[in-house]
């Protein structure tokens, strides 16, 4: 783990990528010799070696596409960030640091994403054509955006799954027990959006602004793959509903990616709907059937890393996104690719042999869009940038053997798609944009405006208070005059005068007074006898 | 014995800063790292006042992160200032009330006795007033006062809830109903939760930047300490109070979307995690503390950079609006650092989110609004950087000691995260 992440450090220090290639050389190799973590928090998978092994060949790619570009220490920096991330992701058995590696997934894929700037024309996505109201065209900062909201989403119902969890079960994974419905949807939840399944597909699209080496990694054995990687990982702790639920998404998706990816024209949206397309055939066999979903994720990750480099090849020599031509290796490349994903070749035999019939259809789609590139003319070109992805392609099946399984061998089929026409509908995704571009952020701006609205009145109505304090204090500054002065003057004076009237009268007077009444009362009581 | 050190950390750093009112800067530093003797860890006793009681004064393991930070931001923050405060022609004696007002915050947390943290709180509010009246932007004055006047509200509301318990010690603090009550709410206006919050965004804004960085990232956060240490005594009504935290988390997140000017969003997002702050304090048991300490600390040092950020703009390119905030790569990386350990994408704030979505009760409606809330909070601060992402890359001049305090602060998320196992364990 340190290592990977110190690469990441100095790759970014010094600029180049020769701590990305030393540091995954040495990871896979330790791996593959058996080295495993000695500490509880961690505990083996046997994706890591795999991971390794793919972020080595993308590692070595990138010396060749990425020279010249600008920003190599980001890029650098970033690939480091990403492929430590997954190798945490992937070892971690505390939630803690498995939320670590799932956010740093997170991070490193929006950072990556915004390698090109938005004026660079390699960094844009989509035909800049206008339907549903949405402009066909994302710059990377935009794509970037999209693609943090959309997969934060996912990362937050995995915080909550997880902590909840951890506080009832302990924070190893590995000794839990079943979890509740709440934190089984909440997982879902965070799978799907992290593999792009419906309805979260297009952060995916548009997350093809980033270079080639970046689709590469993120498409085949980083960050989409963590989705049903951690379906594999809890598999065994969710309900049994849940493995329906995924059922149902992933292979909608499986569909539905297979569709988009017949229309699109730009040859890394095309390989980005594939994948979700992919994702979703894994997702859905996930939890039924881990082994089988094991071997898609294995099958998968090789031939789609290697085909991305082999269109990416292309891209680099045409300078163009929509390359008019590809070498002549990347073709054949792009033909393996399709054999290992349909099961023909040996890994891709293991992974769909005992894969469900209606994967066939999935199959039938590849067929017919990977056709489409093989199509487009050859050209020479023998930069040695072929030597990793072809590698990807050929190493792996002579490590795994299966003979495919001939009703495999109808996937074939699907090449009249080839030459069918494109329908609008799968080149516009389904119209899935418009939900990220317009449905979302016009309820998102409703919310907030909703929301300055009312702390505006209010802040408002409390400012315009301040008068009513000020009638206040004047009404009680009149009354305390008032009583002020009914104490202090009126009080006062009427004593004083009362006094001063006393005063003036003599005492003889008073006695006098009293004297003649007090007789006269006497005089009345002995009259009327009423004297005892 | 603790006492002896408390009154020696005082003394000193109370005279440094008095001396700073004269002597700025160099003086204020000074006051500040005598401020660190107070993480000293011990228990005393003051005295005993009449009607008031024990004069108790603590330092311990759960108040160390809410007092360092403090200290270290106030450090960080006064090395920020001198070329903003040139830039405003400030006097000297800024640096003086600076000082004076990290060590409200010392005084906030280690006291024990609740009328002395009342006290504190006044010392809190006369300075940072201060500082607002005579440096702030726009209409100040009317800005201090607003904020004068809330302060006061909540800092009084919390005294009289006290006062009436009758137990003036945090450890033996009881109140019931309206009393307790009264806390409470006294707190959440400190803090400027939902619906008390009317004076934040003004005077978190208004302030000048080097107050502002530490007004929004330490003052408000410090009332969260208080929630979490008396929520035992309180008898407080936690499972309502999780939720409006979690809503304010919601509502001061949308608030963020309405701004264009850096320092008004970066407020209007305090009281976004002042509501997850909320949130994390009332969770029942023992990860609550965890979650309210990581939290503030990721907060803190996150909006501190952010802060110091827009106050760079302002002396560098004369602007607050966040659309107009060029950036060269070394401010891109440090604006990826504050607005992601912002985010709580990464950092420590992230495990602090952690720690907060385990206090989420099994129900689907209460899950739900805690999925909005974490979203919520991370998609601003995504958005506010995509906002200065697109205005563009330029080179222009900015003072390299502004740039150093803004990355150390955006860096040390990462860097305690790093650190968080030690703690922890």
């Amino acid at each position: 783990m340190a290592l990977a992440f110190a690469a990441a450090l100095t790759d970014l220090l010094a600029a180049r990528g020769y701590a990305a290639v030393a540091a995954s050389a040495f990871i896979l190799t330790s791996l593959l010799a058996g080295a495993g973590p000695t500490t509880p928090y961690l505990k083996p998978s046997g994706f890591a070696a795999f991971v390794a092994g793919v972020y080595l060949a993308i590692a070595l790619y990138s010396h060749f596409y990425m020279r010249g570009a600008e920003r190599p220490r980001w890029f650098w920096g970033w690939m480091g960030v990403f492929f430590g991330s997954m190798e945490l992701f992937l070892l971690a058995d505390h939630w803690v640091l498995l939320l670590l590696g799932w956010a740093g997934l997170d991070l490193a894929s929006w950072a990556l994403i915004l390698t090109y700037r938005d004026g660079d024309e390699m960094g844009l996505v989509g035909d800049g054509g206008r339907a549903a109201g949405v402009t066909w065209l994302w710059t990377p900062s935009a794509s970037a955006l999209r693609a943090v909201v959309t997969v934060e989403v996912g990362t937050a119902s995995l915080l909550i799954a997880l902590a909840t969890t951890a506080a009832q079960q302990g924070p190893f994974i590995s000794s839990w027990g079943p979890l509740g419905d709440v934190a089984a949807a909440l997982v879902l939840l965070a799978a799907f959006a992290k593999a792009a399944q419906l309805p979260f597909t297009d952060w995916l699209m548009t997350a093809m602004s980033a270079p080639t080496p970046v689709s590469a990694l993120l498409h085949s054995s980083t960050m989409v793959k963590a989705g049903p990687i951690l379906l594999l990982k809890l598999g065994p702790v969710l309900p049994h509903w849940a493995a329906e639920a995924a059922f149902v998404v992933g292979a909608a998706t499986a569909i539905v990616g297979g569709l988009m990816a017949l229309g699109q024209r730009e040859p890394k949206l095309m390989l980005a709907a594939s994948t979700a397309s992919y994702l979703g055939v894994i997702t859905a066999v996930a939890l039924e059937s881990p082994k089988e979903a094991t071997w898609l994720i294995y099958a998968h990750g090789f031939a789609k890393a290697a085909l991305f480099m082999a269109v990416g090849h292309a891209i680099h020599i045409n300078h163009s996104r929509t390359p008019s031509s590809y070498p002549l290796i990347a073709k054949v490349a792009i033909l393996l690719g399709m054999l290992m994903l349909v099961g023909v070749l040996p890994l891709g035999a293991l992974a769909k042999n005992e894969a469900p019939l209606w994967t066939l259809a999935v199959s039938a789609l590849t067929v017919g869009y990977l056709g489409r590139l093989l199509r487009s003319p050859a050209t020479q070109d023998w930069e040695p940038m072929w030597a990793p992805y072809l590698a990807l392609l050929i190493a792996p099946n002579f490590i795994y053997f299966a003979l495919p399984s001939p009703i495999l061998f109808l996937s074939f089929a699907g090449a009249a798609l080839v030459f069918a026409g494109k329908w609008e509908v799968f080149k516009r995704r389904f119209y899935l944009p418009v939900v990220f571009d317009r449905v979302v952020p016009q309820l998102f701006r409703w919310g907030w405006r909703a929301a300055a609205t009312v702390d505006k009145a209010v802040d408002k109505a409390l400012q315009s208070s301040a008068p009513l304090w000020r009638l206040a204090v004047d009404a009680v500054t009149v009354l305390d005059w008032a009583i002020d002065v009914a104490l202090h003057d009126g009080l006062v004076a009427g004593v004083r005068r009362a006094s001063e009237r006393v005063a003036g009268l003599r005492l003889d007077y008073y006695l006098y007074m009293a004297g003649v009444a007090a007789a006269f009362l006497i005089a009345v009581f002995l009259a009327l006898g009423l004297w005892p | 014995m603790y006492s002896e050190v408390f009154l020696l950390a005082t003394a000193a750093s109370g005279a440094a800063a008095v001396a700073a009112l004269r002597l700025g800067l160099p003086a204020a530093l000074v006051s500040m790292a005598f401020m660190f003797l107070f993480l000293t860890p011990g228990e005393g006793s003051l005295g005993v006042l009449p009607y008031v009681g024990e004069i108790a004064v603590a330092m311990d393991y759960y108040k160390l992160p809410f007092v360092a930070v403090s200290i270290v931001l106030g450090l960080l923050v006064a090395l920020y200032s001198p070329p903003y405060l040139r830039h405003l022609g400030v006097p000297q004696w800024y640096y003086g009330v600076h000082a004076l007002y990290v060590l409200s915050f010392v005084y906030i947390i280690v006291f024990e006795n609740l009328i002395f943290v009342f006290l504190a709180l006044e010392l809190s509010i006369i300075t940072s007033f201060l500082l607002i009246w005579y440096f702030g932007y726009g209409n100040r004055r009317f800005v201090a006062l607003l904020y004068f006047v809330w302060a006061q509200v909540g800092s009084i509301l919390f005294l009289i809830g006290v006062a009436i318990s009758g137990a003036f010690l945090a450890d033996v603090f009881r109140a019931y109903g309206v009393v307790s009550l009264l806390v409470l709410v006294g707190l959440l206006v400190k803090m400027g939760t939902a619906g008390v919050h009317f004076w934040l965004p003004y005077a978190h804004a208004e302030a000048p930047t080097p107050l502002s960085a530490l007004l929004s990232p330490v003052h408000v956060g410090l009332m969260a300490y208080w929630i979490w240490r008396l929520k035992t005594g309180a008898g407080w009504p936690l499972d309502l109070l999780f939720l409006y935290g979690l809503l304010t988390a919601v509502y001061g997140s949308l608030l963020v979307f309405r701004e264009v000017d850096f320092k008004r969003a970066l407020a209007d997002s305090t009281v976004a995690n002042m509501g997850l702050l909320v949130a994390a304090a009332s969770i029942p048991g023992e990860i609550s503390y965890a979650a309210t300490a990581l939290l503030f600390v990721g907060h803190a040092f996150a909006k501190a950079a952010l802060f110091m950020l827009a106050g760079l703009y302002i002396v560098s390119l004369h602007t607050r609006i966040i659309g107009e905030a060029k950036w060269d790569r070394y401010i891109l990386a440090a604006g990826v650092l504050g607005f992601v350990a912002l985010a709580g994408l990464f950092g420590i704030t992230l495990v602090g989110k952690a720690y907060v979505a385990a206090g989420v009760p099994p129900v689907p409606h209460v899950a739900a609004l805690a999925v909005l809330a974490l979203v919520a909070t991370a998609v601003y601060s995504f958005y506010l950087f995509n906002q200065m992402y697109r205005a563009g890359e330029a080179k222009f001049e900015y003072p390299a000691e502004m740039y150093t305090a803004i990355l150390a602060a955006a860096a040390t998320p990462y860097l305690l995260l790093l650190l968080l196992p030690l703690w922890l364990l």
